[in-house]
């Protein structure tokens, strides 16, 4: 008997159909995934860095005990193992760094210091240049910085004054020691390929390096941002350059800046997400032409005054633009810190001093354990992350300071 | 849905989503691909075609621009 004739019927037309644009549709977006994705991870090219590297401390082989592994040689893990070694003198402390301590975006940043956050000053906070201030002060770390009218620094040298003060107090700092993977546990195993640390305690202060541990990474991500600084500029010109630089470039994203050493105008902006929290991104062709074109509006002296050094790197970030303190793993024990949005020097100073209070039973501000949107795995994270910064770039997406 | 309309829809969307990363370039891809293949059997009027064609090359442009001009 034939069917009704007002049966939804599925025609070997349909199926074919249907099939053609599913294999289109996996097609592309798994020859996306495959072309996206970069292993590598950008060089340290800021103009900090090329003013001379400190010698990398030795890396860490075999296995060895501690009280505290602290994952990433940043100004947060080295302001923890600071911090945590202050309060408790004996402290087995062990910091480990991928490839040498300011490597990420510590020793990438411009180095303006500011109280708060990206999104406003939330509790704890508002102390935080002071802070960094008596740190250099107090353990005399030589970091150029420039008490007034801006407070700024060279990001890396302080970076470098606080490796030097975490082992003069007895710190044990391992360079070009990258971790491969986190062992959940009593004792956490931090493995990494010629070495593995034991330790009750890890703190994880990798920031946009952290989800390629496979860790924070519904929360945090890396966003590259540009970064370039002038050659020695004439007096005359420099008379009228702000000693800092703020200019919006849309409703939402803004070129920062200041003056740096030796008579020079740095300047930073942008921000990219790259497919499976890439940390590759050299800038390309557009990048820094367009960087320049908008300094060169903004000060039409600096026109024919080309860049002299440039370089990316990527900050971690969330989807509020708020740092966040998570935990990790079935005990707790693991805990993660990031995601300041390019305002990590000062705020990095203060979240260590957060994670060290965390070891002896205190909680830091309330607003740091936040819950926060979750970010959906690749390639909806691509598209998601990205889409919102463009529209940001363009002006068409606004976030209103919350804090 | 005529073809004409579902045309005129795919442009329009190239447009509007130009600054979505990875769907941009699929949507406008897409279209160029079902305008042509329409064309190519002569079931769709000129208008649309213009329209959707216009749409899908405008939408590309100004994805291309989001990728490599408006980054700072």
């Amino acid at each position: 008997m034939d069917a009704p004739s007002s049966t939804p019927s599925f025609t070997r037309r349909t199926f074919v159909r249907t099939a053609t644009l599913a294999g289109i549709g996996g097609a592309y977006f798994g020859g996306a995934h495959l072309l996206l994705r970069d292993a590598r991870w950008t060089p340290n090219l800021s103009f900090w860095v090329s003013r001379g590297r400190d010698p990398a401390g030795p890396p860490l082989r075999g296995e060895r005990e501690a009280d505290l592994a602290i994952i990433g040689g940043g100004v947060t893990g080295l302001s923890t193992a600071l911090h945590a070694l202050l309060r408790s003198p004996r402290l087995r402390v062990v910091l480990l760094e991928a490839h040498y301590v300011g490597f990420g975006a510590t020793g990438r940043s411009g180095g303006v210091l500011g109280n708060g956050t990206e999104m406003g000053t939330p509790p704890g906070t508002e102390e935080n240049v002071a802070q960094v201030i008596e740190i250099v002060d107090r353990f005399g770390i030589g970091c150029d910085l420039e008490r007034a009218p801006e407070t700024q620094l060279d990001p890396y040298r302080y970076a470098v004054g606080l490796k030097r003060t975490v082992l003069g107090l007895g710190g044990a700092i391992h360079e070009g020691s990258r971790v491969r993977s986190l062992e959940d546990g009593q004792t956490v195993t931090v493995r990494g390929d010629d070495f593995a640390v034991r330790a009750p305690k890890v703190i994880v202060a990798a920031n946009g390096y952290t989800p390629r541990l496979g860790i924070g990474a519904a929360r945090l991500f890396p966003a590259h941002t540009a970064a370039a600084v002038t050659a020695p500029l004439p007096r005359e010109i420099l008379r009228d350059i702000p000693d800092s630089i703020l200019v919006m470039t849309s409703g939402e994203m803004y070129m920062w800046g200041r003056k740096a050493p030796g008579g020079r105008v740095l300047v930073g902006a942008g921000a990219r997400y790259f497919y499976d929290n890439g940390l590759y991104y050299k800038g390309g062709g557009f990048l820094f032409p367009a960087l320049h074109r908008t300094l060169a509006k903004s000060f039409p002296a600096l026109a024919g005054r080309p860049f002299e050094h440039a370089w990316t790197g990527p900050m971690g970030c969330t989807t509020d633009q708020e740092p966040i303190i998570g935990t990790a793993g079935r005990s707790g024990n693991i805990v993660y810190c990031g995601g300041y949005t390019g305002h990590g020097i000062a705020m990095g100073t203060k979240a260590g001093s957060f994670l060290s209070d965390m070891l002896h039973g205190q909680s830091p501000p309330a607003w740091m354990l936040r819950p926060t949107q979750s970010l959906p795995g690749e390639p909806l994270r691509y598209i998601a992350i990205n889409t919102v910064i463009n529209m940001m770039n363009l002006g068409l997406y606004h976030m209103d300071k919350h804090v | 849905m005529s073809d004409a309309a579902r045309a005129r829809a795919l442009g329009i969307l190239s447009v509007l989503l130009f600054f979505v990363p990875l769907v941009a370039p699929l949507v406008q891809g897409a279209t160029l691909v079902y305008v042509l293949s329409l064309g190519w059997r002569g079931s769709l009027d000129r208008t649309s075609m213009i329209l959707a064609a216009s749409g899908a090359a405008l939408g590309f442009v100004l994805f291309l621009a989001t990728e490599y001009l408006f980054i700072v």
